[in-house]
Parts: structure tokens; C-alpha cells; sequence
């Protein structure tokens, strides 16, 4: 794949994902070696060209996500950024049900108005180190489901209710921040 | 017990209250955004997450529709005769009507708030900015929002200028809002065309088709047009943009007609 701006798509990924670790854009050019207007310049054409390649073919976003949330890669590899290893982070988040709990509170802080980001920041998470542990679960739940697998039922309706236990809980914690708009129309 | 016809009756007048509800929320809901718009110094995103939680209590007042027809009409109709079926299709037409017409609301609303923003962020530009050699004043360029190199016209200095934040962010996501604003008639005529390919489920004749491309076309056409009339960045990306829907259209197809 061509480099745009003499900048890789491996680097392009690496650099957004230690951007999202709270990276400054000036430490990204010095590492690029390039300067700001040609940075901001890159970043929106590779943005724009990574739709361009899925819709030919998804795996590619995949192939960012790698490169998003494991950063030390390319010209970042020597980086002294203190990139988390997944097994400290799933330390705090050790199983779906951990996962669900705070995938559920940012869905429903964004449902009422709130800062999904903020809400993320309570359990002491950035972006870059939330879409390690997304991308942990999204492959973990996709084994644990297998449809062919002869525990797939069982299975299902376990992680169904991990779900809809966490969307619950949720929903009656923000309880106070909605307003019934219909509270007074009744059949 | 109430006859059939009572039944309906309530039936009607509950669900006309629904609608008038949403359309006074969906009013309020307007007129708040803009005025918080104004309020926060132009804080875009803060405006949107309050959408956001507004837009989440009226997808409860359409859900509404459905809980009452399920918990309370259709019992009692049942047991009346046979008519239900057709009373429960007016909750159906309902909750689709308002759900589309929600999302028409949020595509206008989102263009008229980015058109207020592009307004006020736009004067960012005409702010001065000094040569770092000479002093003299540079002029910001107005459809790239991101740093930029200028060229001092006395000394030849080229300076980089940084913009301020809300410049740039007029590049993100901005103006796409006000593109897709004013390429409503076009969008409006090609949703229509996908869903009479929908209804078929996946055998609408090919007429059907050759007439959704064609005004898929249009509408993407009109809409990248339009963006790259404010940012001229996106001027190169033209052909990469249209080849890309073109392709998204073949994979809907596949994915509709296999």
C-alpha cells in the first residue's frame, strides 16, 4: 500500500493510536518527521482512503484496529510511550461481564446527553486503552459464540442476559435525567 | 365493557396525542439546541450530546405506541371480534412515520446548527495573522481547515499558521452536515428509491435498480459537490469518493438480490 505523504499506513494507525493515548500532535510530527500542516493534511486523506479500502474489503479496519491499539509499531516502535499491556488492563476488566458493565454505562451516558468519553474516564480508561479491551471482547464473544458449537443455546442466553442485566442497570441509573415525554398520555 | 366502537375511539385519540406530543417535543427540542448553541459559545458537540439525550426520550415516546397497543388496546379488542389486526397496523403506521420523520428532523437540524457554527467558526479567518519575518498581515485561507503554509506577499516568508480549534473542526463533520442540507430533494429521491427496492425483498425488477442508481448517483454527486464548494481539500478526492459509492452500491445489490 502506498505511502501517503511519505507517511505509511502503519505509522498512520500507530500515530492515531498513540494520539487517542494523549500523545501531543507535536511529538507525532517530530516522530513522522513532517510538519503540522502536512500531518493534519495526511491524517484526513488516510482517513478518507481507509473508507475508500472497506469498502472493498473490511478486513482492512482490522488491520488498523491492530495497529490502533497496539501503537508501538513503525517509527513508533521505540517510543517511550507507556502503552498498557492487555493483561494489565483486562486486570481491571477481567470478564464480559466487567466489559458489559462499562460498554452499557457509556451507551447510556451518550443516550442522555452525557460525555461517553467522561464516562470511560471514570474507570480510569483512555480511548486507545478502551478499544484494547473492545477489541479483546468483540474477538473473545465471537469464539465463545460460535454457532456451530454445541453450547451455542446455552451460551447465547448467558451473554444475552450479561446484556440486558448491565442495559438495565443503566437505563434505572439515568432514570432521573430522562423525561417521560408520553408520562401523561394513556389509552 | 366498552363496545368496539369506543375502543377505537380511545384507540385514535390516544395515538393523535402521541403524534402532537412528538411534534411538540421535536419544536422544543429546536429551539433548544439553537438557543444552547448560541449559549456555549458555539460548543457544537455539547449541543449534540444534549440531541442526544433528547432524541433518546422521544424514541421512548414512539416506543410508547407499541407498549400500550401490546399491554392494554389489543387485549381488550380481542376480545371483541376480530378487528384488532387492523387497529394494530395503525400503531405499525404510526411508529414508522414518526421514526422516519425523526430522522429527517435530525438531518435538518444538524444542517442548520453546522450552517450556525460555519457561520460564527468562519470569522476565525478573518482574524490576522502576522508574518513571523516582517510582520505583514497573511491571509487564513477560508475553505482549508487545518494548519497551513502561507506565503508572505512582501518577503516571501512561508509561515505556518495553526488555527484555532473551532476553525478547524468546520472540517469535521461540519460540512458534511450542511452539504447533506442542502442535497435534501436529492437524498429524499433516492431513499425513496431504496425503499421500493425493499419492499420486494429482494425481487424488485431491474428497472427498479437502474432507476435507484441513477439517482444514487445524483444525490452522491450533489453531495460531494457541495462539500468540496467549502473545502477545497476535498476537491482531490472527488473520483476516490463517487468509485467508492459505486462500489457500496454493488455490494448492497449482491447483498439485496442474492
Amino acid at each position: 500500500m502506498e505511502a501517503i505523504n511519505g507517511v505509511t499506513f502503519e505509522d498512520w494507525g500507530a500515530a492515531s493510536g498513540n494520539i487517542a493515548m494523549g500523545m501531543s500532535t507535536e511529538e507525532v510530527c517530530e516522530i513522522l518527521g513532517i510538519e503540522l500542516p502536512v500531518w493534519q493534511k495526511t491524517n484526513e486523506e488516510w482517513g478518507g482512503k481507509l473508507g475508500d479500502l472497506m469498502a472493498q474489503d473490511m478486513s482492512i479496519a482490522t488491520t488498523y484496529g491492530g495497529y490502533f491499539t497496539n501503537p508501538k509499531v513503525g517509527k513508533f516502535a521505540g517510543v517511550n510511550s507507556a502503552v498498557p499491556s492487555l493483561a494489565s488492563l483486562l486486570e481491571k476488566v477481567p470478564d464480559f461481564d466487567a466489559y458489559q458493565k462499562i460498554f452499557n454505562h457509556q451507551s447510556a451516558a451518550s443516550e442522555h446527553g452525557h460525555d461517553p468519553v467522561a464516562a470511560l474516564e471514570q474507570y480510569g480508561f483512555n480511548l486507545q486503552e478502551w478499544s484494547q479491551i473492545s477489541m479483546h471482547y468483540s474477538t473473545w464473544s465471537n469464539e465463545y459464540l460460535n454457532p456451530n458449537g454445541a453450547e451455542y443455546e446455552q451460551r447465547f442466553r448467558e451473554i444475552s442476559a450479561i446484556m440486558d442485566k448491565w442495559s438495565q442497570y443503566w437505563k434505572e441509573n439515568f432514570k432521573e435525567d430522562a423525561v417521560d415525554l408520553g408520562g401523561d398520555i394513556d389509552f | 365493557m366498552a363496545s368496539k366502537e369506543e375502543l377505537i375511539q380511545r384507540w385514535d385519540s390516544f395515538l393523535q396525542k402521541i403524534e402532537v406530543r412528538f411534534n411538540e417535543s421535536l419544536g422544543h427540542a429546536e429551539e433548544a439546541c439553537h438557543e444552547q448553541l448560541v449559549a456555549t459559545t458555539y460548543e457544537y458537540d455539547t449541543v449534540m450530546r444534549s440531541w442526544s439525550g433528547m432524541k433518546a426520550q422521544v424514541h421512548v415516546l414512539i416506543e410508547k405506541i407499541d407498549e400500550v397497543w401490546v399491554g392494554k388496546v389489543a387485549p381488550e379488542m380481542e376480545v371483541l371480534g376480530d378487528f384488532a389486526q387492523d387497529e394494530g397496523n395503525k400503531a405499525y403506521d404510526l411508529s414508522h412515520k414518526l421514526l422516519y420523520f425523526l430522522e429527517d428532523f435530525q438531518r435538518k437540524l444538524e444542517g442548520e446548527l453546522s450552517q450556525k457554527f460555519y457561520d460564527h467558526a468562519i470569522q476565525v479567518a478573518n482574524k490576522k495573522a502576522s508574518c513571523s519575518q516582517c510582520n505583514a498581515d497573511l491571509e487564513i485561507k477560508k475553505d482549508i481547515f487545518r494548519a497551513q503554509y502561507i506565503s508572505c506577499t512582501f518577503c516571501n516568508t512561508v509561515n505556518t499558521i495553526a488555527p484555532e480549534t473551532k476553525f478547524i473542526k468546520i472540517g469535521w463533520g461540519i460540512v458534511d452536515h450542511i452539504a447533506a442540507l442542502k442535497t435534501t430533494p436529492q437524498y429524499k429521491a433516492m431513499t425513496a428509491a431504496e425503499e421500493a427496492i425493499r419492499a420486494y425483498r429482494g425481487k424488485a425488477p431491474e428497472s427498479f435498480w437502474t432507476d435507484y442508481y441513477k439517482v444514487y448517483n445524483t444525490y452522491w454527486s450533489a453531495y460531494f459537490t457541495e462539500r468540496m464548494a467549502l473545502n477545497t481539500d476535498l476537491k482531490e478526492r472527488y473520483d476516490s469518493d463517487m468509485a467508492r459509492k459505486h462500489k457500496e452500491f454493488e455490494n448492497f445489490k449482491e447483498i439485496q438480490t442474492k
